[in-house]
Parts: C-alpha cells; structure tokens; sequence
C-alpha cells in the first residue's frame, strides 16, 4: 500500500515536470522575441550588410513564423544540439561542456566547505543555545543573505590577493599548470560561496536539532544512560539532516546566481561567465541554451529532492 | 518539517516550567501584541531604523549631498576620504559620498516599484488560483508559475534585460525608460514567486470556519475572497514583502554592476561597483567600500525587518 501510493506520487510528479519544462523551453526560446526592433539587426548591429542580415535570418529560421522556430529549436534541444554561437562559431553544446567543469568545481568545493562547517556549527548552536556557537550561526544567518557576493569578492580580492598576496586577484589557472596555483585561482570564489550557503543550512540544521532534541527518543535514549554525546551526533544528527535536505534546492540557487556573480567577478571561464559574456556580445543562441539549462537542472533537483525526502519522510505528502 | 509528537508529560514535565509569555494567552488585540513583541526585538527595530534611514536618505537626497554627485574634478581624481570628501573621490574625481546618496533614490524607486510590481500581478493570480484551488484554473495559473520560478532571481532578471537591452523603447507615444525596464522585469521575475506565497496563504483559510460561515449565507467567491480570505491571509504577504525588497534591492545592484542595468549619468551603487573593480589593483579601496556598504546596510535593513515581522506577526512559525 504504502509503496504504490509512493510510486503513484512520483509519478504524478514525472508528468507534472512535463508542462513546466516545456514552459522552461518556451520562455527561454521566447527570448528572440523579446529583442527591441528585430534580433538579428539588435545582435549584428546597425552597420551591418544586408546579405550578413539574410545569411544570420536564415541560420536561426527567423524567417519561419515563431511556433516553427520554436519546435524545430526543441527538437534539437532535445538531441543535445543548440546550434551555433552566433559571435565564435563554435557549436554552443561544445561552449557548455567546456564552461561546465569550472561551475561544477567550484560548487563542489564550496558544498564541501559548507558542510565541513556547518555540521559541528549547527550542531553546537543547538546544544548551547545563546552561547558563542549560537549567536555565530544568528550573525552568519543575516550577513550571508545580505553582504552581496560581488561585493566581498572585490573587497577580498583587495585584501587577500592585493595586500597579502595569498590568493591570484581574478583570473583562472588551469589544473595543468599545478595544484598550487590552480587552488588560488578558485578557492576564494568557492569559500564566498560556501559562506552564503552556511547563512541557510546552519540555520536550518539547527532549527531542527532543536525540534529533534526535544523529542520523546531523545528523553528516552537519555534515562537509558546514552552518552550525550552519542545522542546529539548519532540519533539526533541523523533525524535532523531530513529537513534540512529541504534548503539544498535553495543551495543550487544560490550557487548558479552565485557563479554568475562571482565567475564574473574573479574572470574565471565558467558558465555564469558564458551568460554574462552571452549578454554583452548579445549572443542570443547562447542565452537561450544557457537558461534552458540552468532552468531544467533547478527544476530536476527540486523533484528529487522532493521525491527523496517523502522516500526518507513517510509522514510527507505534497 | 514539523513532528507530530504528542507531549509526553511524563517525559516533558521541564517544559511546563518554561512557558514563556509568547505562548501565555494574550489578553490584549493581535496587533496590539505583535507590536509589543517587535519593539522589544532589539534586531527587528535595527532592521526598521536602517529601512527608514534609507528611505530618508532617497527622500532627502538633494539636501544631504556635499557636492554635486556628477561633477567631474580630474585634478582631485581617487584620493582618500577627507573633510571635503567624506567618502573620497572616484576615477573621475566625483564625491563618493554624494553619489552615494543620490543612489539611495534609484534604488528606493526601483525596489519600491518591483515589490509593487509583483504584488499587483502576483496576488490576484495567488489568490484565485487559491480560491480555486486544485482545479485546472489553480493547475494552469501554478504550473506557468512554477516555469518563472525555475530559473533564481537574478539569473533570470539578466537574461531578460540581455535580451530586452538598455536602450529606451518608443511604444507610441511612451518612451519606456531604462529604470522602468529595470522595474518591469524585476517585477515579472518577483511576481510568480509572490503568487505562490499568497496562494499557500489562501489555501491555509480556505477550510477555516468563519469562511464556511460567509458561504452558507450566499457570499459569493470574489465576496469570500476579498472581504474574508484576503484580509485573514495577510501576515505572511507582508513578511514576505519585506524579504522581496531585499531581493529587488540585489537584483537591481547585480543588474547595474553587470551594466545592463540602472545607466550613466544617473549613479546606482552597483554601477560604482563595477566601476571601481578596476582600480581595487591600485589601492584604492574606497572607491569598492562605501558603495557596497549601502548595499549591504539596506539588504541587512530588510532581511532583518522581515525576520521581526515574521517573530511579531506569526510568533508560532518563528523558529
């Protein structure tokens, strides 16, 4: 019973994800449309020949009435194909997948970072209540949801690879050229990230040790003699990380928006720099490929973070 | 999230002993106590003194400048805070102080006009997708939420303004300016996630008594809705709000630090970010500061209002 309702749930929810990222698709593509005058003059400019204006027209079939453009887009979307980048000429999936491995290790780092932190943090703001671990996750909490990203970047690229020398001020040093070198060119962006990320998991994580803590178990687990200790990491830590799974969809927010940011920021050749960059050469193919994935991605992880969390939380139905 | 735990007393018997006043029935109106609990937060009337501070500064903005925020004075270009530059000079040798200030303007309005924005778009669609909620209406009006909701804030704001651009658009006889556009897509990208806030909030009232009570009596839906849901369902729209300021306040200062935002001559902090990145290499650090603390002050203002009005307001949630 209890399965087939859980499969029924998840199903529903796979043809739910259907309409929505056609809707991601859709509004991604639409933005063609929303070039002032036409695309193709706004992307080439005012000087351009008209055989150049033709040539561009006919390469994204701006000549074809917009549901046709739109379908036969998809169509390739769906193959993996995005066509050309209108500025290099380089297939744009070829862009991606060269942009990818930047974002994803600086997320990666920064994820590590954050836990690495925010579990003895979070755990030591509940289980000391307004002491020192307390107040830190109270203080973090508000400045890591209002320093803005792009300003620390600058003022610790002032600092820390300016004055001090400690890290490259912006830039990127591929893994070929050392470690070393390599780990200063990323770790200071990473940690901005991990930083705003503890602002919403320690918050989190300690909210619900508290409601863990306080629970029938725990008392119970505490007159059998359990070692307090044993207690707070083991069975209270375990019960209190199903909650705060809720917040990493707000995580993968936080370290798009994030990269975009800071990859701009730092010059490092991710896929927030590709956006940014597909803005100001108003490379229009590239945007739309680019928001159509960041779009899919965050609504994929949404759902699974969903359907993993009424897996590990029977009580849970949406 | 939460444990439908049934208090043991056996096990529980401290917790009687800690009732604080919170939970104590109140004996005086709901407003009357979620002000006494928000003056006596020392945090949330931190947040309240910095947002009219800010709002002040916009108002008043011409009166408290010290020079006129565009004038150019090559000679004095990037030197230091001083008695006659209270925030130093920028590359053109403009009042960092002064620009500050004028921008306090820019920001206001925008942010005033997105969270406006947002709410005007966003709450007729929450609220009849939660009147009606579970019907195909509330299917469609949620699912083309849920796609605008897909992409975060600020992502999303840029590629709109990428592809809009910053150049001003005739329609007819209208020039939409810049700051307007800035307006218009801030407000587009805040309103779905405002509709799904006010839905959740009418959904919550919906099966409550005094709504059954207006409808075995003949109200009609848009009666039930405007006259008893709206006004029940208001707590959460106004936390949520706040917060929403914060976030207009980010997007418009990211939007301008990427450029394709709020536009020369008129200065927005994010512009005199982006500007200032160049010269961080020279020493200059001023120039970076002073900007981004008034972006950070007037984020720390919201962010903090919000979480006051969320412990005044709605004392139970408040964790």
């Amino acid at each position: 019973m209890q399965i087939s309702a859980l499969g029924r749930y998840i199903i529903k929810r796979l043809l739910l994800l259907i309409p929505v990222l056609l809707g991601v698709s859709l509004l991604s593509f639409s933005l063609i449309k929303l070039a002032p005058g036409s695309a193709v003059t706004y992307m080439l400019g005012d000087q351009a020949s008209e055989a150049m204006v033709r040539a561009l027209e006919r390469q994204l079939n701006l000549d074809q009435p917009f549901f046709t453009q739109y379908f036969s887009w998809l169509a390739n979307a769906l193959q993996g194909e995005f066509g050309m980048s209108f500025v290099t000429q380089i297939p744009i999936t070829e862009l991606i997948a060269q942009r990818l491995a930047v974002t994803l290790e600086l997320s990666v780092i920064a994820i590590v970072i954050t836990l690495l932190i925010a579990i003895p943090l979070g755990v030591a703001a509940a289980t000391k209540q307004n002491r020192l671990p307390d107040h830190t996750v109270r203080f973090i909490a508000v400045a890591g949801v209002s320093i803005p990203d792009f300003w620390s970047g600058i003022i610790l690229i002032f600092l820390l690879g300016v004055q001090f020398q400690w890290v490259a001020p912006g830039g990127y040093t591929p893994i070929s050229e050392g470690l070393l070198p390599h780990l200063r060119s990323v770790i200071l962006p990473a940690c901005i990230l991990a930083f705003i990320n503890l602002a919403l998991i320690t918050r989190m994580l300690r909210a619900s040790m508290l409601d863990v803590l306080s629970q029938n178990f725990i008392q119970a687990g505490r007159s059998f003699g359990i070692a307090e200790r044993e207690l707070v990491w083991r069975d209270a830590l375990k019960n209190a990380f199903i909650p705060t799974l809720t917040v990493i969809g707000l995580t993968i927010g936080i370290m798009l928006s994030g990269a975009v940011m800071l990859e701009t920021v730092f010059s490092l050749p991710g896929l927030g720099k590709l956006l940014v960059d597909a803005v100001f050469q108003r490379d229009i193919p590239v945007l739309q490929a680019v928001l159509t994935l960041i779009g899919c991605f965050y609504v994929l992880v949404n759902l699974f973070i969903d359907v993993g969390y009424s897996m590990l939380d029977p009580r849970i139905r949406f | 999230m939460a444990h439908m735990t049934t208090p043991d007393p056996a096990l529980t018997t401290d917790k009687f002993g800690t009732l604080d006043d919170e939970s104590r029935p109140e004996h005086t109106g709901f407003l009357a106590g979620a002000l006494r609990r928000f003056r006596r937060n020392t945090l949330a009337m931190v947040g309240l003194l910095l947002v009219i501070l800010l709002i002040g500064t916009a108002i008043f903005a011409p009166m408290l400048t010290t020079h006129d925020p565009n004038a150019i004075a090559i000679a004095d270009r990037l030197t230091g805070p001083s008695a006659t530059y209270w925030f130093g000079t920028d590359n053109l040798g403009r009042d960092i102080f002064s620009r500050v200030i004028v921008s306090a303007r820019v920001t206001v309005t925008v942010g005033f006009g997105m969270v406006t924005l947002a709410m005007v778009v966003g709450l007729p669609l929450g609220a009849v997708a939660g009147l009606y909620g579970g019907s195909w209406i509330d299917e469609v009006i949620m699912r083309s939420c849920d796609v605008f909701i897909a992409f975060p804030t600020v992502i999303l704001a840029i590629a709109i303004m990428g592809a809009v651009g910053t150049q001003p658009i005739d329609i007819g006889p209208f020039t939409i300016g810049n700051v307007a556009k800035v307006i218009v897509v801030g407000g587009i990208v805040l309103a779905p996630r405002f509709a799904r806030v006010v839905r959740s909030s009418v959904l919550k009232e919906r099966p409550m008594d005094y709504v059954e009570a207006a409808r075995s009596v003949g109200a009609s839906d848009k009666f039930v809705l405007v006259h008893e849901i709206l006004p029940n369902s208001i707590v959460p729209i106004v936390i949520q709000a706040s917060y929403y300021f914060a976030t207009a306040v980010l997007t418009e200062a990211a939007l301008s630090f990427l450029g394709i935002g709020v536009q020369p001559p008129q200065p927005s902090w994010g512009q005199m970010l982006s500007q200032s990145q160049a010269y961080i290499f020279g020493g200059d650090w001023w120039f970076s500061v002073f900007p981004g603390l008034a972006i950070f002050f007037a984020m720390v203002g919201f962010n903090l209002l919000g979480d006051g009005l969320r412990d005044a307001l709605d004392p139970r949630g408040a964790r």
